[in-house]
């Protein structure tokens, strides 16, 4: 969209003069500042895959938004009619969808419930090893019916799940055409041309190097927001992968992207530029959290839990590793989730001489993602300090999930980077109450509260809204007394438009398929 | 430094001499089936480390692809996809039949063939480190003669000074640091020079190529004008090259003809290593720039635990070297056919 900055004439002449003849010849891309209709976007890193069902990481789910359409769609206050313009909750396990008709296919075939159905049903086969499965659809199985002359699906759980409406916002239920169906390693690669039902199409994918989105002309089932959307529609989105926030600033500042977003430091450097728009989001929670299982010093041991949680305090390590910009948690997610904690009183509060008597001599096996890195050494030198003997080790993801994930008792403590791409409560709780991480479940701390994740299910049972945040917070109230995990600070996200561009972000959610071209 | 006996190695004025008419075929076929035989150990040498390699990697490639919702069923299910349930044996003899056959597996993250991975990056990298070590020879071989007849025989003491204190300090300035400072100053200061645009095609020449180039150029340039400045230095201070003078052959006859021959078998050598080194990956450089090389792009599939890609790009890059280096030795036998035995400077 935008183009390179004026450059000053007389240096930019003798520099082309005298450089030419080492390039071979000048780029003209974009040199008059004139507006396109193309808007260049940033990626963390590629896509792993175009298969909705299989995507796992934030970038897939990037290409995901802008190829397959959702039944519905996060938006600032709950939830916004995507594929489905209606839906109806009969019980905590039976929802009946209103599919959105005319909507189609980038083969022109229509998204029929049948369609829709079958797509869905792909998601919830075990089989498919959709990673967003028990997201979206809980532990149950679940079972798609369509009909196809009143225009709806209904969806039947064996196990009650409230967040089915909002779990079916998730990227990966991305509804695949049947062209998609069909060819499953060409729907992973992206080259099934008929495969989409988003606005959309992938026209070229480079890996490393590029992916471009072409819009489709026909396309017209955009989500029915609250606030519609302003501007057009690029007619072709190039995302690059950028793995470095700071190349990603830097090439957003000197005109070669449009959009980008990051995690970092690198916000300041658009702070108080009127040349571009910042959204914040906290959709990244950090805490505290123990293993509880045999082996770990934290068994059988809330003390010491506590003494652990008191001895950080929240609020320095949000500023640690912020800068200030991010959110002091009382909960393991945003304070934005709907029915999240917001009484101080049921934390464990910042107590360091209370929590050096526990934690003096004691050793703790401190396993950390580098993703937190700054926090992992401030908790470290905190607990130091307390007196606690600790043993940090700052791994990549991958050992990190594989070590904290594995169900052993070969470590102690971690500080848990959660991503809530659901941007429902219950996906967090789930990290700290309920089947572990052995037994096919999320619960990392592997605790034994009954209690708690009774209170979880009894939420997840009912469809009225203030009996579910009722048993929402006494699950709350629970894992925080047990001290199972400690809230610490909702990791601040900033989206980052040019003029003339934007993007929306929609409860805590940026949402790639909002890029308009304004203005 | 010097490795040079001057006066067989250059041509002494007045007795014109082929240095590699006299030579023969007989040592160029030795030659040859030497370098055959290195290459094909170095190639077998990478195809047992690249793969032995990744098994030392911690962390398992299928959590990395499951991502953090993944369930244990799901990662089992990952890893027996992959194949990485079977033997460590099983898994080598496919690796290594593949290789052999040219196929180099497919990417655990992309599922695309690690041939068309690697196809992405490579140019990128081609580009830049040709481009590099361009500027490099045409900026460090110059420089570094003129300073050192400008300085011949204790003159200028000063440029001497002010030529060792300037490359000493670029030579010493960090990559990242050199990187950032040319995009603060030429991109996003200044703004006299655009960065790389997005979907960009290692094909197409561009002014953008002016700041990563340069970033990588000048701390080896910088490296290389000061051992040609020393090397000129010594070649000007033989008797041969005092003859020469006492004839008053012209400077460019005199130093073109016969000083620089003398200096190319240390230039090459250290040109080829830092050739090989930036073919494999400049890393930091790629990322300031925002090029998508095989730097980032191993240090990338580390991270994700994508072995295919780790060990095709290990046996790549690996394999560009070692030609590399057999390519600096052609030159050098050409250049002087003693070097057709592998002891330079004999």
């Amino acid at each position: 969209m935008r183009s390179t900055r004026p450059r000053p004439p007389l240096v930019a002449v003798v520099l082309l003069v005298a450089l030419a003849p080492l390039t071979g010849c000048l780029s003209a891309r974009g040199a008059d500042g004139s507006a396109t209709d193309t808007v260049n976007a940033a990626l963390g890193t590629d896509p792993s895959t175009f298969d909705p069902a299989l995507g796992s990481a934030s970038d897939d789910y990037t290409a995901d938004r802008l190829l397959y359409d959702t039944l519905t769609r996060r938006d600032n206050e709950g939830l916004a009619a995507g594929l489905a313009t209606d839906w109806e909750a009969v019980s905590a396990a039976e929802f009946v969808f209103t599919i959105r008709p005319g909507a189609t296919c980038s083969d022109g075939t229509p998204v029929s419930p049948t369609v829709v159905a079958d797509s869905l049903t792909r998601f919830a086969d075990p089989d498919t090893g959709s990673p967003g499965r028990t997201l979206a659809l809980g532990r149950g199985e679940a079972t798609f019916t369509p009909d196809d002359e009143a225009g709806t699906v209904t969806v039947e759980l064996t196990e009650n799940w409230a967040d089915l409406p909002i779990g079916l916002s998730l990227p990966q239920t991305g509804i695949v055409c049947p062209a998609g169906l069909a060819d499953p390693e060409g729907l992973a690669a992206g080259t099934v041309e008929g495969a989409f039902s988003g606005p959309y199409t992938l026209a070229r994918a480079t890996p490393a190097v590029s992916y471009e989105f072409a819009l489709r002309e026909e396309y017209d089932a955009w989500p029915d927001f609250a606030e519609p959307l302003t501007g057009t529609a690029p007619a072709t989105l190039v995302f690059t992968p950028y793995a470095d926030p700071s190349t990603r600033a830097t090439q957003l500042l000197s005109g070669v992207l449009d959009v980008a977003s990051f995690p970092d430091e690198n916000i300041g450097r658009f702070e108080n530029n009127d040349s571009f728009s910042v959204d914040m989001v906290h959709a990244l929670s950090t805490y505290l959290l123990f293993n509880e299982r045999e082996g770990s010093v934290f068994a059988d041991a809330p003390e010491l839990r506590r003494a652990v949680a008191q001895a950080l305090d929240p609020e320095a390590f949000t500023q640690v590793v912020t800068n200030g910009r991010g959110q002091v948690l009382r909960s393991v997610g945003s304070s934005a989730l709907p029915c999240a904690n917001t009484d101080t009183s049921l934390l464990p509060g910042h107590d360091p001489e209370a929590a050096g008597e526990v934690l003096d001599g004691v050793t703790i096996r401190f396993v950390g993602t580098i993703g937190v890195d700054q926090g992992n050494e401030y908790a470290a030198e905190v607990l130091r300090n307390a007196g606690a003997d600790i043993e940090l080790r700052n791994l990549d993801n991958a050992q990190w999930s594989e070590i904290t994930s594995g169900g052993g008792g070969d470590w102690d403590l971690t500080i848990q980077a959660d991503f809530n791409v659901v941007g429902s409560l219950p996906s967090s709780l789930l990290r700290v109450m309920g089947p572990p991480t052995e037994d096919g479940g999320r619960s990392k701390t592997g605790a034994d509260n009954e209690e708690g994740y009774g209170a979880l299910l009894e939420a997840m049972s009912t469809t009225e809204q203030d009996a579910r945040c009722q048993a929402l917070r006494r699950a709350q109230e629970s894992f925080l007394q047990r001290v199972d995990a400690a809230p610490l600070a909702g990791l601040a996200e900033a989206s980052v438009a040019a003029d003339g561009v934007s993007i929306r972000a929609l409860g805590d959610y940026i949402d790639p398929a909002t890029i308009r071209i304004v203005g | 430094m010097t490795t040079i006996t001057a006066p067989s190695a250059a041509p002494v004025p007045g007795a014109p001499a082929s240095r590699t008419g006299r030579a023969g075929a007989g040592p160029w076929l030795a030659f040859a089936r030497g370098r055959l035989i290195g290459l094909a150990a170095v190639f077998l040498v990478l195809l047992v480390l690249s793969f032995l390699i990744v098994q030392l990697i911690p962390g398992d490639p299928a959590v990395a692809i499951a991502g953090p919702d993944a369930t244990a069923e799901d990662i089992a299910a990952i890893r027996g996809t992959l194949g990485l349930d079977r033997p460590i044996l099983t898994q080598f003899l496919d690796y290594a039949g593949g290789v052999l056959t040219g196929d180099l597996g497919d990417s655990f993250q992309y599922r695309q063939p690690v041939e068309t991975i690697i196809g992405n990056r490579l140019p990128f990298t081609a580009v830049l480190a040709l481009h590099g070590i361009v500027v490099v020879l045409l900026v460090a071989v110059p420089v570094g003669m003129a300073v050192a007849i400008a300085t011949r025989g204790g003159r200028r003491r000063w440029l001497d000074t002010a030529f060792g204190a300037l490359t000493g300090f670029l030579d010493s300035v960090p990559g990242y640091i050199m990187a950032t400072f040319l995009v603060v100053l030429f991109a996003s200061g200044v703004g006299v020079l655009p960065l790389l645009p997005p979907a960009y095609s290692p094909g197409d020449p561009n002014l953008s190529l002016i700041l990563p180039v340069t970033a990588l150029a000048v701390g080896p340039a910088c490296t290389i004008a000061r051992v040609v400045r020393r090397e000129t230095a010594v070649v000007l201070g033989h008797d041969y090259m005092r003859t020469a003078r006492g004839w008053r052959l012209r400077p460019g006859t005199l130093h073109l003809k016969y000083a620089l021959p003398n200096l190319l078998t240390t230039t090459l050598t250290l040109s080829g290593l830092i050739l090989s080194g930036m073919l494999g990956g400049a890393l930091i450089i790629e990322n300031v720039f925002a090029l998508p090389g095989l730097g980032s792009g191993i240090i990338k599939a580390i991270l994700d635990r994508d072995y295919p890609v780790i060990q095709g790009m290990v046996l790549v890059i690996g394999m560009i070297a070692a030609l590399v280096h057999l390519v600096v030795d052609v030159l050098l036998a050409l250049v002087d056919s003693r070097n057709l035995g592998g002891a330079h400077g004999d």
